[in-house]
């Protein structure tokens, strides 16, 4: 890794269109500027882990599912009291789910298609 | 159009079902790994409470399940920037209530090896009263994205 010393007001240059500049040095925090061309993609590393984690939860297979449901379900360690709605609003409810899921097809993203 | 229109959800998961289309919830700016989806459904199987599905109405194998935060962690703090206020349609100057205001909920995963987690580092937020929900990142606290569920067994059945 290249590491490098910079004060505030200071620039890097990477490639020959990509400028990141140091704003503003606090206590424990930096202000960071990035000038970089629309198709290049700028994001906190944080959101790339929360976004494969999205991906994994919305894709899990019908056994992980049921996993979770066996579980959490009726579970008194969670501070759940059916006197309490878990929410003021109305959510529709399922009349029940699929015996058998798709095996084939449940817990799969396309890749291609929309 | 009919304003009342039923929408079709369709989902590997769940019986074929009619929804009020005002029901769902809309993430105008999408979810980090799934922006093409907008529009998630949610979905509650009494005897699973306090579990809450959120189906995808573009895609029918995508499903989230989620708990509300404050069932797993009931002195859960959220905060939101600015930006998330305007996204949900909440006028900045105030922090919304969880439960009132908004609807806060973890997404939760399993892993093979039986671990479960919940995501508390960027909960689902949903604004009650309009429905525009976005996943709201808390940059700045102690939560973690992978924070671990409790592993004791059942304690009632379903």
């Amino acid at each position: 890794m290249l590491i490098l010393r910079r004060r505030e007001g200071d620039s890097i240059l990477i490639g020959d269109n990509v400028e990141i500049e140091i704003i503003h040095i606090g206590a424990n925090k930096v202000k960071i500027g990035v000038r970089a061309p629309g198709d290049v993609r700028v994001m906190r590393k944080e959101i790339q882990a929360i976004g494969d984690e999205n991906t994994a939860a919305a894709t899990m297979g019908p056994d992980l599912r049921q996993f979770i449901v066996d579980r959490l379900c009726g579970k008194t360690s969670l501070n759940n009291s059916s006197e309490r709605p878990i929410s003021p609003m109305q959510i529709p409810r399922a009349s029940r789910q699929k015996e058998n899921p798709d095996p084939a097809r449940a817990g799969t993203y396309p890749t291609t298609g929309c | 159009m009919n304003s009342t229109a039923r929408l079709t959800v369709r989902s590997h998961y769940f019986e074929q079902m009619d929804l009020d289309p005002a029901a769902a919830f809309e993430f105008a700016g999408g979810l980090p790994g799934l922006e093409r989806e907008r529009l998630f459904a949610p979905i509650e199987i009494p005897e699973q409470r306090p579990l809450l599905y959120l189906q995808s109405l573009n895609e029918r194998s995508l499903c989230l399940i989620t708990l509300p935060v404050r069932a797993i962690d009931r002195d859960y703090t959220l905060h939101l920037l600015p930006d998330q206020l305007d996204l949900l349609g909440i006028p900045r100057g105030r922090q919304p209530r969880i439960g009132e205001d908004l609807l806060c909920l973890a997404i939760v995963t399993a892993r093979g090896s039986g671990r479960l987690m919940a995501n508390l580092l960027a909960p689902i937020v949903v604004n009650i009263r309009t429905r525009q929900a976005l996943q709201a990142i808390q940059y700045d606290s102690p939560y973690d994205y992978r924070h671990p569920l409790p592993a004791a067994g059942m304690t009632a059945p379903c």
